[in-house]
This record gives structure tokens, sequence and C-alpha cells, in this order.
């Protein structure tokens, strides 16, 4: 047998088949062999072979043809959809009012989500910049003012810290630190931003040197301590070039001479957020190293990676009111001593930073919600209009698949047309928002929210600004998960509309331009409006009671007279401008800056209105009365004998200070209202003696007159007692200069900055302030939540106007032939516009009604952020529900107008 | 149950089958085709045709021992199934009735 030829037929049959044709042909070829003889045997065999190998491609050929079939069926589904997405092009194209509005809804909606998400991702959650940032824990102090007052947040002091320090087991490491400016000397003295540290601190945020080495703990923590620094990289790279032989070098900082240390590494810019050199404690203050009631430090902590957050604060606890029971002196009656520790990450933006910013995000959601059942509107009615297209594909022989591809391919399109949209309007409001976080000093001032306070010297943690917020890979996933959602919803919407119907039924529903289940349709869209008011509604309320919360904010007075006044403050070197000699230095300036031109009046004092508070302190009555427990607790403010008459505040009573109340005369103080009449409920406390725990002031001085209140810590706090000592006879070397001018304030800068260097030209300069800046600062939370708050409710008004327009324009539409027979069988203009608007005002009114209850239930939430407005004040309610519901109307009219014109014989032709 | 169509191929594969009984494979099947038609049959369009029937489930197969007149290889046989036997059938019956009263004129035909 021919081997070549049998493994050529072997080989031209399908493998699965090889054996039995081989084993067939090895029969058969034997069977000829033994009967015809070889000859023909191997002539059948070629006959045989030739058949299988025609036979073999005749099949693979066949093969082919179906393969290629299968292939171009595939290639076609995949081009097929790239059809169904060109279609929709086209058909948007064909209809671009709707493409505008659609995509111009759908971006609106898109984009503030995303810009708002951006803002909640960069404050709230985005990781803190510090390795192990969960295990930190701030611990802090409670105090209360008063015994009837809540407990709040407090400092340290370094004695009470050793204590905690050396009984705690939940911490790993534990540091103190407080923030201050300080001016770095040098050719060109500049302000920077300092933090005051034990050892403790940069260990417990695991901060280390690039270069040099960091403090040891004898360097920080001992009065042996000497003035060492170490610089950020920012600054090392800035003022020294990155010059590797800085260490050992000394700089000056506050005029004193200070050796580098270390450089610490990229981006570490402290807790508070913007430090350039740290130094030690012990050197830079070492009297509080031994001063229990040197309360100034902030506390971080490390918690153990084995100790829970839950166990480390209630081990805190325990603690804190062990070391406060330990106080010298009586324990305040009814306070409640104690400790709390908190996760730096719940510390990072203070509870109304938090609840502001959640707000907004459900705020913007809404918006986007709205924005949404907008288009599903729009949707519905251009899927209505395209019924007769739908009939005849389902017809000829669509599937239902291939129509509903269809229309997710319409909802991906107008999805992804709002995303684009979407995510350039995001970006340009983040740059925008700019204007509403200005960089740098915008902290939430003390608020007004009970136990929290505003971390003066922390303030890294609780900053928001402009440069924290950006277009991330997170915000980039939210703004494509909304897309994602908005387009299955615009593409789910028309699909369940269309699922119910029969191809004759739509084809013959779809001759005509109304029919019985169009009106069908309009009951769900009357729900869908009917919620769009009631969202609306919720915005607006919200927005309605920030208007009045800002407005009754504006109109609060705050005790001082704030235009034409520019201040800037000026911290002189304790050791170089000691007692006396600041006090020389602050009369020498204000008599130089009262003389220049357009100067009405110049003074100095320590502490700018409605800037979260300065100093704080108790003051006693003299003699002390037996059985007086309590001191009052008391601002304490430095001034000068101007600084009243500059600022407006009046003199109630008695006298104010003169340029006689110098040292050596008797102390004398002045004293506010309201601490007056605590002290003397009855009679009048001039001429009383008082102690004061600051300034010196302990061993007594009285009271020559009483001040009208002023607003120190915010506008929305009531006034706090103050009391008021004489520069002159308590010297402070870091004082503000204040200047009241004639016309423009701030032009009078150059002037003032060219009198400071006159005097001494070595002092750092921190920027100038207008009072009028102070208090936008002051209110700008009101102020930025009103702005965003009603931008969004007016948008979400407007959107909802639309809302109600497409869907009464709809109903006119589709009632024209019924509104034909009325008005042929002698309807009024009166009945039709009531057949109309009694619509529209059913829809509107239970919109109204839903969402007020809805509204006083959600405004509760923001009671926080009002001021003298409860969240559900009945004007603010009904004043925006008549808002709403004109605009509800004023929407209704076009179509209502169109209904009135609706001639008899056109309709009933139409029908 | 629907009856599956046979083409004309496909009834002459059935009944050898059905003839053959228990030696119905490749070879005999090609064979006693070949030898009452008078037709000349590729072996691999026999085993397609066999493969497409097993495959609507009108004939099962298995495989018998290795034969040395074979070369060792194997054979692979066929059986009918009831429903190849159905089908069969009523592809005969359609045939025959529509043969009926036709035979004269089948017979002068050439």
């Amino acid at each position: 047998m021919n081997r070549l030829l049998l493994f050529l037929i072997e080989h031209a049959t399908p493998a699965c088949d090889r054996e039995y044709v081989a084993g067939d042909v090895a029969e058969r070829f034997e069977e000829v062999r033994t009967s015809e003889g070889p000859a023909a045997a191997s002539a059948w065999l070629r006959t045989e072979a030739a058949r299988v190998l025609r036979q073999a491609l005749a099949h693979r050929a066949a093969v082919r043809r179906r393969w290629t079939v299968i292939r171009e069926h595939r290639e076609s589904a995949m081009s097929s959809f790239l059809q169904d997405i060109r279609h929709a092009c086209r058909a948007l194209g064909r209809a671009p009012g709707f493409a505008v509005i659609a995509i111009a809804t759908l971006g609106l909606g898109i984009g503030v989500n995303t810009a708002m998400f951006a803002v909640v991702n960069g404050v709230l959650l985005k990781p803190l910049p510090l390795a192990g940032a969960d295990r930190l824990m701030m611990v802090h102090l409670l105090s209360r003012d008063s015994a009837s007052a809540p407990a709040s947040e407090d400092v340290w002091s370094v004695p009470k810290f050793q204590e905690f320090l050396a009984a705690q087991q939940a911490y790993e490491d534990a540091g103190l630190f407080f923030g201050m400016p300080a001016s770095l000397g040098g050719d060109q003295p500049e302000p920077i931003q300092t933090e005051t540290v034990t050892s403790g601190y940069l260990r417990t945020l695991d901060a280390r040197p690039i270069l040099g080495r960091a403090f040891g703990p004898e360097e920080t923590d001992t009065a042996a301590a000497r003035p060492l620094v170490m610089l950020s990289h920012a600054l090392w790279t800035r003022r020294f070039g990155s010059d590797a032989r800085v260490l050992g070098r000394s700089i000056a900082i506050d005029d004193l001479p200070h050796t580098i240390i270390g450089v610490l590494a990229p981006g570490f810019r402290g807790l508070s957020g913007q430090a350039d050199a740290w130094t030690p404690l012990a050197s830079r203050w070492p009297e509080s190293l031994t001063a229990r009631g040197w309360h100034s430090y902030y506390l971080v902590a490390r918690r153990k990676s084995e100790v829970s957050e839950e166990a480390a604060r209630a081990s805190v606890a325990v603690l804190g009111a062990q070391i406060q029971s330990t106080e010298i002196g009586s324990p305040r009656p009814g306070s409640a001593p104690g400790a709390l520790a908190r996760s730096l990450h719940a510390s990072r933006a203070d509870v109304d930073v938090r609840r502001a910013s959640l707000m907004l995000l459900g705020a913007v959601g809404f918006v986007l919600l709205i924005a949404c059942v907008n288009l599903t509107n729009l949707v519905v009615t251009r899927t209505l209009a395209r019924r007769r297209d739908v009939a005849l594909r389902l017809a000829i022989g669509a599937t239902r698949f291939r129509v509903v591809r269809q229309f997710a391919a319409d909802g991906l399109v107008l999805g992804v047309g709002g995303a684009i949209t979407g995510l350039m309007l995001s970006a340009f409001l983040l740059r925008a928002s700019v204007w509403l976080l200005p960089e740098a000093s915008v902290f939430f001032r003390t608020s007004i929210a009970p136990g929290v306070a505003r971390m003066l010297g922390a303030e890294g943690l609780t900053r928001i600004g402009a440069s924290m917020v950006g277009l991330d890979f997170t915000t980039l996933v939210f703004a494509a998960g909304a897309t994602l959602l908005t387009a299955l919803l615009l593409a789910v919407v028309p699909a369940w509309r269309t699922s119910s119907w029969q191809p004759a039924d739509a084809l013959r529903a779809g001759m005509r331009s109304a029919s019985a289940r169009g009106f069908g349709a309009f009951g769900a869209r009357s729900v869908l409006v009917t919620v769009q008011v009631a969202l609306a509604l919720v915005l607006l309320s919200g927005a309605g009671l920030m208007i009045r919360s800002a407005i009754r904010l504006h109109a609060t007075d705050i005790g001082v007279r704030p235009d034409h006044v520019v201040t800037l403050g000026i911290s002189l070197s304790p050791h170089i401008y000691a007692g006396p000699k600041s006090v020389a230095f602050f009369d020498q300036l204000v008599d130089r800056v009262r003389a220049l031109p357009g100067v009405e009046s110049a003074s100095v004092a320590t502490c700018l209105p409605v800037s979260g508070g300065c100093s704080n302190t108790e003051m006693w009555e003299l003699p002390k009365r037996p059985g007086a427990s309590d001191g009052m607790p008391v601002g304490v403010f430095w001034a000068g004998p101007n600084y009243f008459s500059l600022l407006g505040i009046r003199l109630v009573s008695g006298r104010g200070f003169s340029h006689d109340d110098i040292a050596g005369r008797p102390k004398v103080v002045l004293i506010s209202e309201t601490a007056a009449r605590r002290l003397s409920p009855n009679g009048s406390p001039l001429g009383k003696t008082v102690s004061v725990g600051q300034g010196k002031f302990g061993d007594g001085a009285e009271i020559v007159g009483v001040v009208s209140d002023v607003r120190y810590r915010t506008i929305e706090e009531a006034p706090r007692p103050a009391v008021y000592l004489p520069v002159a006879q308590s010297p402070r070397t870091a004082m503000r200069l204040f200047v009241r001018a004639q016309g423009d304030a701030v032009s009078l800068a150059p002037a003032i900055t060219r009198e400071v260097r006159a005097i001494d030209a070595s002092l750092a300069l921190p920027a100038f302030k207008t009072l009028e800046a102070q208090i936008d600062d002051a209110t700008w939370r009101t102020r930025v939540a009103t702005w965003l708050l009603s931008a969004l409710a007016t948008l979400a008004a407007l959107l909802t106007a639309i809302g109600i327009f497409g869907v009464m324009a709809q109903v006119v539409l589709q009632r024209t032939g019924e509104i034909g027979i009325r008005v042929a069988l002698g309807a009024q203009r009166r009945d039709v516009l009531s057949l109309v608007l009694g619509r529209a005002a059913l829809i509107t009114a239970t919109g109204l009604i839903a969402g007020t209850l809805a509204a006083f239930a959600l405004t509760r939430l923001m009671s926080t952020f009002l001021y003298q407005t409860a969240p559900d004040d009945p004007l603010t309610f009904l004043s925006v529900a008549g808002v709403l519901g004109a605009v509800a109307l004023l929407a209704c009219y076009i179509p209502a107008r169109r209904a009135t014109r609706v001639d008899a014989v056109i309709a009933l032709k139409g029908t | 149950v629907v009856t599956p169509t046979l083409g004309e191929f496909e009834q002459l594969v059935l009944l050898a089958v059905l003839r053959l009984e228990h030696n119905a494979y490749g070879a005999t099947v090609r064979r006693e085709i070949e030898a009452r038609t008078s037709r000349s049959l590729g072996i691999s369009a026999v085993y397609t045709t066999l493969e497409r029937l097993e495959q609507k489930g009108l004939v099962r197969s298995w495989t018998g021992d290795p034969t040395p007149e074979r070369g060792g290889r194997r054979r692979k046989y066929f059986a009918l199934q009831p429903l190849g036997a159905h089908a069969l059938k009523s592809a005969h019956d359609a045939y025959t009735g529509m043969v009926v009263g036709l035979e004269q004129q089948l017979k002068k035909l050439r």
C-alpha cells in the first residue's frame, strides 16, 4: 500500500474521523488486492486519494465561507453599536434645541456636583499628608468659663503635659506645639511662621530631618536648653539656596540668635500648616516649663497600634480628670475637668466646615436630581415623539433589545456630552473658588457650636484654601460615577416606557399626535414635576434662611466703626525692647503716624475685633470676699489712650485712659458694659479695685471707666466681659497699630511702613489689613454659604420652572383636540385657562406642601449656620413658597396662553 | 416531536444503516449504497453525513476494537435511533404515498 497516498488521505480527513477513514481505506485496499490484484488495488487507492483530497478542499472552502459569515456578523454587531451612536448623534443634531438643553442641564448638574465634591474631598476626605495619620490624635484639656457654661477644649501647660506623659499608656509618643509668627532676621528681615515644640512633637508626626539632626529631649524639655532651630525644606531652599553648610550657622529669630541643627523633609509644614522653623519650647519660653497655669500648647499624640481609638479616648478622659483635680486651689464648683482625645482626622476641619461642606454637597445633589427630572421629562417627551419611529422598527423586525440599545446610545451620548461640559464647568468653578476661598488666613472663626473652639496656632488642620481642592483622581471617579448613573437613568426611562408597546398599538398611536396612552405618561411626569417643586422648595428654604441670617449678621453692631481703619501687627523683640522701651517705641510710632497727612488718628492695642478673641484671664474684685469662689472670666486687652475714640467705642461712664496713666502712677483699668453688669449688677463699678490675672495687674487696679461692648470673638457671639489695661502701665512687645484715615486707608500703607522702618529698620512687617476686610473674613462662612446656597436654589428654581413649562406645554399639545371640542361647544377663554392652570396649580401646590414638610425636617440640620433665625422661620417659609409658586405659574403662562388660542376648527381637524 | 425531514443522501445512508444492522460502519455503508445505486461515493461524504445524522439524534455511534486487517485501527459503528427510524418511515410513507397510482407512468420515464 502506498504509504504516501494513505498519509495524504489521513491528513485530508478531519482528525475526528481520521482513524476510521484510514481503517476503511486499508480494509478496502486489502479486499481489492485479494480479489483483483495489487495493481488494481493501487489504482483504486490513487482514485480514492484524489477523491478524498477534492472533497477536503471543497469542505475547507465551505468552512471558510461559514467563518467569514460569523465574523462579519460579529463585526456588524460592533459596527451597529457605533451606528447606534452615530444615529444618536445625528438624531440629536436634528434636534439641536433638545441637545443643547439636555447637555447643558446635565453639564450644570454634573459640574456643580464635581466641584463641590472636589471641595469635600480636599477638605474632609483626602488623607492628611502625614505618615500613619490614622493613629494621630489631638488631646485637649477641658475647661469651662463658668459653672453653667459648656465645657470647651483647652490647651496644655508643660507640667500638666509631663504628668500626662508619665501616667499615660495608650500612646507611643506625644508632643506639645504652638504656632506663632516670628521675624527672621538677616539682610532682609521677613515674617515667618514658627512652631515652638517639645522633642516629642516631631517624633510623633514622624517628621525626620533630611539634613542634620532632630531635637534631643534634653534640648527642648529642660531649662538647660539652648536656642536651636530646625528649618523647613522650603525656607532652606529659599533663604539658604539648599546649602548643606547651614548646619551650625546662627540665624536671628525675633532678634535672638538660634543655631541651625537640621532641615526637615520637603512638604512638612507642621500642624500649623505654614511653619518654616521649629524651635525648642524650653529655649523660647523657659518660664513655662514649671508654670502649671501657663496653658499655651496643643498636644498631639500617636496612639499605639494595639490600642483602639475608643480605648485611647477613654483613658485620656480618666487621666485628664486626675490631672485637673490636682489643680492648685479649690476645684471650681460645678466644673467638669477632664480631657478629650480626638483623631487628627476628625480635628482637621472643624465641625462647622464639615457640616457646611456636607450640607452644600447635599444641596448640589438636589440640583442634580432636579436636573435629572427635567431631562427625564425631556427624554420622555422625545420618546413619545419617536413612537412611530420605534413602532416601525419593531414592526419590520427590530428586536426589543435593539430598540433599547438605541435608547442606551442616546443616553450615553447625552451623558458623555454632559460629563465633558460638567468637567469644564467644574474646572472653571474651582478656579473661581479662589474668590470664595481666599488662600491663607481663611479659618473658621471660633465656632458658635458649644465646645468647639478655633485652634489658634493649629490652623493647618482647620485650614481650607483654594489650593487644597482640585480635580484629582478621586474626583474624576466621582464625576464618572455621576455621569454613568444619569446616562443609565436617561436610557432606562424610555426603555421602560417603550417596553410595553406593541408594534401595532404604537403604529396606530403614532399616527396621531394624541392618544389615551399619552395621558398615562403625563401622570408619571406630573409626579416627577411635583417632586421637582418639592426639592426646589427645600433648597430655596435653606437659601432663604441663610439670606436672613446674613442680613441679621450684617446688621449686627460689633461695637466698632470699621470704616477707614487700617491695622498692622508689630512684634518687637522682647530681648531688645524690654519693658519701657517698647512703650517708648509705640509712643514714638503713634506720634509719627499721626503726623502723616491723611491720618485722622492713630493708636495701638492688642486685639482685632471679630478675630476669634485674644487673651483671656480672670478678674476678681478686691478685697476678695470670703467665700467668693470664682473669678470672672474676662477677655483682657491692652490699649493706648486713643484706641476707644479711634474705633468709636463709646465711653459709658467714668473716664478713658489718659496720657497720665503711665508706669509709676496708680494702676487703672477700663471694663466693658457686660463686665460692669456682672461685677456690680445694681450699682456703679467705678472706683472699685480689681485684680486681673495677666499683665502684672494681679495686685489690683482701679476701675476708672466703663466702655461699650465690642465683639472680639465672632460677630455671632454675644460680647463677653472685657477688661482693658493701659499699655503704658503694662508694656507689651506685640501690638497692633490702628490708623483711622481721612480718605482711603489702604493708601497710607507705604507711608506707615516708612515710619516704622525709620524707627527700626530690622522689623519684619506683616501685611496691612483694613478692619472692613477683617469683618469680611469674620462673615466669610455665612457669606459663602449664603452665596452658594442662593445660587444653587436659584438654579433649582429655574430648572423647576423649565420642568413645569415642559410638562404644561406637552399637556396643552396633547389636549389640543379636547380643548378644540370644548371651545366648539362654547367654552370661554376663562374656562380653557382654568383647565390648564388648574392642573399646574395642583402640581405646584402638592409640590409646595411636600417641599415644606421636607424643608421643616431638613433645615434643622443647618441650625448651627443660622444667626438669630429659627430653622422653621415661618416668614422665610411663606415667602419662598410664594416665590416658587409665582415662578411655577409664570412658567405655565406661555402654554396656557397657547391653549386659549386654540382654534376649534384647526384643532378638530388635527385629531 | 417534530420529525426532521431528510435529504435524499441522508435517506440512502439511513437505509444502508438499517440494512446493515450491527455491521454499519463507513466502509460498509458506502459499499452498500454504491452497490445498490451504482453511484460512486467519497468516503468523507459518508462520514460527514453520518455525523450530521448523529448530531440530529437520528443515529448513534460507538467504536469497535482495533483489528489487524485495518492496520490496528478501530471501526466506528452506527445504528438507527428511534427518531431516525421515525424520520425514515415518514420519508418512505411520503414517497410511497406520492408514488401510488404513478407506477405505470414512472416505469415509462427514462
